[in-house]
């Protein structure tokens, strides 16, 4: 993948230093578990798709409300849970020829206005999907399918994942501005979260 | 012109309803003497199917389509028509008298209106029925264990309740499905299945069952709706009733069409003899008491309107 | 007047270094608000999100993607290119043939080039180093072999063409078999010629032994058995196309665990870039869903289309017009985001044309295999590099010779469209 290297993150100084690495240290680990959820979406999908396969073709016997199962809660975990881990390998895609040859400090306020533009869009992702998941509770809407599914939890786990993921772009972008204004630094950011969060 | 209103769906450019929704609004256009104009966005442009309701709901289109078989968390009583085997009848332009009636009556007031949106038009599709690859599936024995691809929902129930093995694939994946012996056969409907030109695929299709039909609903936003004086109102809903004949005809166009498709096969459409249809509604009376139970016991009166459909479908 | 505005901020923001799918997802947002309000606004970001990742057809991408991880962190892909570099590696330029063919053998199981790119890049490269290639050539031949993937089937974009278009996914994999072989072959002639002109950039090795190279070919049939299990599974009516991917994903670590070496730490870290890649390429996708419904309320597509319709040109001046649209696209842009932005626009447009919908889908591909080895944004290349720890520039150099091998099949492709409609017309 394309990461951003370092050039426009890196460490945080002064006052600041104690509260950020607590936050850091508690979101790494909160990303870390989401990670751990959506990896088990990822199995669980695999196998009960190719059981449900398996099952038709060789005993006669499908897996009932496969389809619905993934598409509501299996896909939607998949995708969502793992988005701030992905924003922490800074692997989210991008064109890097100019930011490269631009100077660090315009650079860097750039990158600071991209992280936090994506931050307040991610914020209303997560408001809104919370409260449609809220709404669909409070209604009690299921599917009416062999296998009857709700669908607000659906809801509130994209709320989960679009709101950690507007915490870390924060946190960067907090991360970004703070960093020294000596140019280079040795790691930078994605290492230095690596680290902290402990990244297993 | 006074109104301009944004009309949104999901079928491409191509498809007979999207050809049918721009005839509707033209009508309504000419019969307002063009004080009201529409932009109409077909084939998804504004959202997906299962999101066009909540276009009508948050202003990003002010007339929507909205499927109530990929709404059924929402509009679940209106995938009433969708069960099977209730008033046996294949004379389609009196099904979408019926269902129009239901809908503008009942759906509205029970749990159309209280979305903020308002049906102001609605569709069903010809009746669903049993297709094969093989043989022809005459009894309920013949089915027990076969593969039919069903399309989810309470036709997966159906097929489940007829003894079948219900295999859920999505449409444009249900061709080479057919071809390879993925499935053994299908539940469609004879139409719909032209387009898709399963008939290359098909031997055998029945014709006189009803195993539900595919319900289609446009929805007006209903803030907008109360802005637009009387008369445009009455063109709206007026409209939508003439133009069914049409859609009526060119199912029938496409009916002709995938039955000789099954005849160059060596197959072709076959009746259900009256003694086995007994059988098959027996098996599936348990998906219509499981349809009633469910949604009973969530507070809705789905016994009342199970029972205003079978009524106004045998009428 | 708006639209156009928007467009050109989305451009300025992609091009000055915004993450792609920020860019999407924000101008779509503020186009939206600006055009429908803040209702509409919200609207979309409430359901967008949600539907895109809420698809039973696009669970294949992640399983795909995990299909061609697990395989890479075994010894299964290893032993398929020892086995062609075996049998090729003494001719001259053979490493770069064996990895080209191996990449055909990935191509079968995988329909992800990141993920052909970065194991035929673990794989292949230390090997081509060892006996003296240049880097930049061995990293053209990883980073274009890697494009096969999307071209012979299992294809993600055929699968997202199929999924936008209405088009059956099976009649494309069918479709995508003659060009997506064609395509190995002009990267094989490729190889040929510039070995050829230049002799240094890969000196020949030595021949081994005929006993070597039949006992290289029983340890490539855990590759062979997923083949057989996907393809045959398809093919035979076990399974269909959409669940052939977790039935893939399945096989493949059944088998790399059983025999292809694959330990916890390798299992883990599969998953871990499954989740990655497919949060990235789905944050793109639905990016470019909240800004195409901006872009359709502003009915710029609609406008585009009847002007493009009305230039004074043939049907294929016209459908040459648009091909060049693709491939200038594919410089800045994902390969995904493309198809997903611009095919709700330019399908009904060719259609129109006449075009026949099959084919049109393997010329968007095509020129999704080129976008993705084309600078500045070109997908393979930093993959490979990333991978190898070499420098981009070089990569791109790498490439550029077989890109004009792609040009020259496109125009094949155009002008002979039966070698693309041949196999699905027997279906
Ligand atoms: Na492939
Ligand atoms: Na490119």
């Amino acid at each position: 993948m394309n990461t951003a290297r370092s050039s426009v993150t890196g460490h945080f100084c002064g006052g600041w230093r104690i509260e950020m690495k607590t936050i850091k240290r508690f979101l790494a680990a909160f990303e870390n578990v989401l990670l751990i959820l959506g990896g088990l979406a990822l199995f669980i999908l695999m196998v009960l798709v190719a059981g449900d396969a398996g099952g038709r073709y060789f005993l006669n016997a499908p897996i009932s409300g496969v389809y619905e199962i993934s598409e509501f809660y299996l896909m939607v975990s998949i995708v969502f849970l793992s988005l701030a881990h992905t924003q922490r390998k800074r692997a989210h895609v991008r064109v890097e020829f100019v930011l490269d040859r631009l100077p660090i400090s315009v650079a860097r306020i750039l990158e600071f206005t991209y992280l936090m533009s994506a931050a307040i869009i991610f914020a209303l992702v997560a408001y809104v999907a919370a409260k449609n998941g809220w709404k669909n509770i409070t209604l009690n809407r299921w599917t009416t399918g062999v296998v009857a599914i709700p669908t607000g939890p659906s809801w509130l786990i994209v709320a989960l994942g679009t709101a950690v993921f507007t915490v870390r772009l924060c946190v960067d972008a907090i991360d970004t501005l703070l960093a020294p204004r000596n140019g280079e630094d040795d790691g930078g950011g994605a290492t230095t979260h690596s680290a902290i969060g402990g990244d297993t | 012109q006074e109104f301009t209103l944004r009309v949104a769906d999901s079928f491409p450019t191509t498809h007979q309803y999207s050809k049918n929704t721009q005839d509707w609004l033209d009508l309504v256009e000419e019969k307002t003497n063009g004080r009201i104009a529409f932009k109409y966005f077909p084939a998804e442009q504004l959202a997906k199917s299962a999101d066009l309701l909540d276009a009508a709901q948050n202003g990003l289109a002010d007339i929507v389509y909205a499927p109530p078989l990929y709404l059924s968390d929402r509009l679940p009583l209106s995938t009433v028509i969708a069960l099977p085997l209730i008033g046996n009848i294949t004379d389609q332009q009196a099904l979408n008298d019926a269902f129009n009636e239901l809908v503008l009556s009942e759906l509205n007031d029970i749990e159309i209106l209280p979305l903020g949106v308002r049906a102001i038009r609605s569709l069903v599709t010809a009746p669903y029925q049993v297709m094969s690859r093989g043989d022809k599936l005459e009894t309920v024995e013949q089915l027990e264990g076969i593969k039919l691809r069903s399309s989810g929902g309470v036709q997966e129930r159906s097929v489940e309740a007829l003894g079948a093995v219900p295999v859920a694939i999505p449409a444009p994946d249900l061709y080479p499905a057919l071809q390879r012996g993925t499935v053994d056969g299908t539940l469609f409907n004879l139409p719909t299945a032209a387009g898709y030109k399963l008939q290359e695929q098909i031997k055998y299709a029945t014709d006189n069952m009803n195993l539900g039909l595919f319900p289609a609903l446009y929805v007006i936003n209903e803030d907008v709706w109360n802005t637009l004086p009387e008369d445009i109102q009455t063109a709206l809903v007026e409209a939508a009733r003439e133009v069914i004949p049409a859609v009526v005809q060119a199912d029938k166009d496409r009916i002709s069409e995938f039955t000789k498709g099954l005849e160059d096969n060596g197959g072709g459409v076959y009746q259900i003899e009256q003694a086995q249809l007994q059988q098959w509604n027996s098996k599936l009376s348990e998906v219509r008491q499981a349809w009633v139970d469910s949604l009973e016991k969530q507070g809705k009166p789905a016994q009342a309107i199970l029972d205003r459909w079978s009524d106004l479908a045998t009428k | 007047m708006i639209a156009l505005i928007i467009m050109l901020l989305l451009v300025v923001l992609i091009v000055i270094g915004m993450p792609i799918a920020f860019s999407l997802i924000l101008c779509g947002a503020v186009g939206l608000y600006i055009e429908a309000g803040s209702g509409a606004m919200l609207g979309v970001l409430q359901t967008t999100p949600y539907r895109t990742a809420a698809s039973f057809l696009l669970s294949t991408v992640p399983l795909f993607i995990l299909m061609a991880e697990l395989l890479a962190r075994g010894s299964v892909v290893r032993d398929l290119y020892r086995a062609c570099y075996l049998w090729m590696g003494h001719i001259r330029g053979g490493l770069a043939l064996a990895a080209i063919a191996a990449s055909v053998g990935f191509a079968v199981l995988s329909g992800s080039s990141t993920a052909a790119a970065a194991a035929m890049s673990r794989i292949s490269m230390p090997e081509m180093r060892r006996y003296g290639y240049s880097d930049r050539f061995a990293l053209g031949v990883i980073a274009i072999g890697g494009t096969l993937s999307i071209m012979i089937p299992p294809s993600l974009p055929l699968i997202l063409y199929g999924v936008l278009t209405e088009t059956s996914i099976g009649r494309l994999f069918l479709a995508g078999v003659l060009p997506g072989l064609l395509t190995a072959g002009v990267y094989v002639v490729t190889i040929i010629i510039q070995v050829r002109r230049n002799p240094d950039i890969a000196p020949p090795t030595e021949r081994h032994a005929w006993s070597e190279r039949w006992e290289s070919l029983p340890k490539t049939w855990p590759a062979l058995a997923l083949v057989m299990l996907v393809l045959g599974g398809i093919y035979s009516g076990a399974i269909t196309a959409t669940e052939a991917a977790a039935v893939g994903a399945t096989g493949a670590m059944v088998i790399s665990i059983a025999v292809g070496g694959l330990r916890w730490n390798g299992f883990v870290e599969a998953f871990r870039a499954t989740l990655g890649s497919t949060s990235m390429i789905f944050a793109i996708v639905i990016g470019a869903m909240v800004f195409s419904y901006f872009l359709a309320i502003t009915e710029v597509p609609q406008t585009l289309i009847l002007w493009v319709s009305e230039l004074p040109l043939p049907n294929w001046g016209i459908l040459i017009i648009i091909i060049l649209l693709y491939l200038v696209l594919g410089f800045f842009i994902d390969q995904i985001a493309i198809i997903i932005l611009t095919l709700p626009l330019i399908f009904p447009l060719v259609m129109s044309l006449g075009y026949d919908p099959i084919w049109f889908g393997i010329i968007v591909t095509k020129t999704a295999e080129m976008g993705l080895v084309s600078p500045p944004l070109g997908m393979n290349v930093f993959v490979a590099c990333g991978a190898t720890n070499t420098k981009v520039e070089d990569g791109f150099r790498g490439v550029t010779p077989f890109l004009f091998g792609d040009a020259l099949l496109i125009i094949l492709l155009i002008v002979f469209p039966g070698i693309v409609t041949y196999l699905p017309s027997l279906m």
